[in-house]
């Protein structure tokens, strides 16, 4: 009898609908079928993370960095983080790199009309100018906070995987956030800003 | 503000916006453009060395062949014994 085929050998389109990030990992090194894929699945995410922490109007440039980024380092994930780890870390280098106005021009934060994403529709107008407004609260807080604080309320993870894509402790991890949302509830008091 | 408060903030701004779905396809658009160009300048490449090399090929190919010469050898026979030796 002989042995299943590695399944990271099969082409994508005559595979299961639901691949791993892993699997389409593996094969967008070679398959730009599988890292559409990729990209389809985490864009969002990265866009609205991105945008969070650096403005909508500047989110685009950030999703370009970071998914250009992962396509030249396919090669060399190995898979031993998880990719949501390896892409999140990823994700706050550029947005770093946007903040730091290195690599492509930042629109400032305080021009608030130039921020708007072009594809926003009108009803969209409001969730963009708090996008913009929590960027540059954001932006008050040390990195490490702003990191720890983006990744849990935006992103949505947890401590441990927050532990993992900043390589600080567990306990660090709580202590920068509880610190970053009393310094965000701080800001956006003085900045009359309510949701 | 409260941290009640704080949490509606971020939740509003977790909610996935039509300028959110749409980054995928904006960045694939840009993606796909610059892979053509990659393919177009390795196929340019590509058939500039396979040129070359036919060139190369078909000059070695085809020279004539150069007329062997005379050793040194030959040349004293040549000089002590004459022609036809």
């Amino acid at each position: 009898m002989s042995d299943p085929p590695d399944p990271n050998s099969i082409p994508l389109h005559t595979r299961d609908l639901h691949p791993t990030d892993l699997q389409l990992a593996r094969l967008a090194v070679r398959d730009d079928a599988a890292f559409e894929a990729l990209v389809n699945r985490h864009a969002a995410g990265v866009h609205r993370l991105a945008a969070a922490m650096v403005g909508p109007g500047a989110a685009d440039d950030v999703v370009q960095d970071v998914f250009i980024a992962v396509h030249r380092g396919l090669k060399g994930f190995r898979g031993e983080a998880a990719f949501s780890t390896w892409l999140h870390r990823i994700t706050l280098n550029a947005c770093h790199k946007a903040l730091r106005g290195k690599g492509h021009p930042t629109v400032p934060l305080s021009d608030t009309p130039g921020l708007a994403a072009p594809h926003d529709p009108v009803h969209a107008g409001e969730q963009a100018d708090l996008r913009v407004r929590l960027a540059q609260a954001l932006h008050s807080l040390p990195a490490d906070q702003r990191e720890a604080v983006s990744l849990r309320e935006l992103s949505g993870l947890d401590y441990a995987e927050i532990a993992e894509v900043t390589g600080a402790e567990l306990g660090t991890v709580k202590s920068r956030i509880n610190r970053g949302r009393a310094a965000l509830r701080a800001y956006l008091t003085k900045m009359e800003i309510t949701p | 503000m409260n941290d009640h408060d704080l949490d509606a903030v971020f939740a509003q701004a977790r909610a996935l916006a039509p300028a959110d779905n749409g980054a995928a396809e904006r960045f694939l658009v840009g993606h796909r453009q610059r892979r053509a160009q990659q393919r177009t300048r390795r196929t340019g490449w590509v058939g500039a060395l396979l040129a070359s090399a036919a060139a190369v090929a078909g000059l070695t190919v085809l020279r004539p062949t150069p007329e062997l010469p005379a050793s040194a050898a030959y040349g004293a026979y040549q000089s002590a014994w004459g022609d036809g030796w």
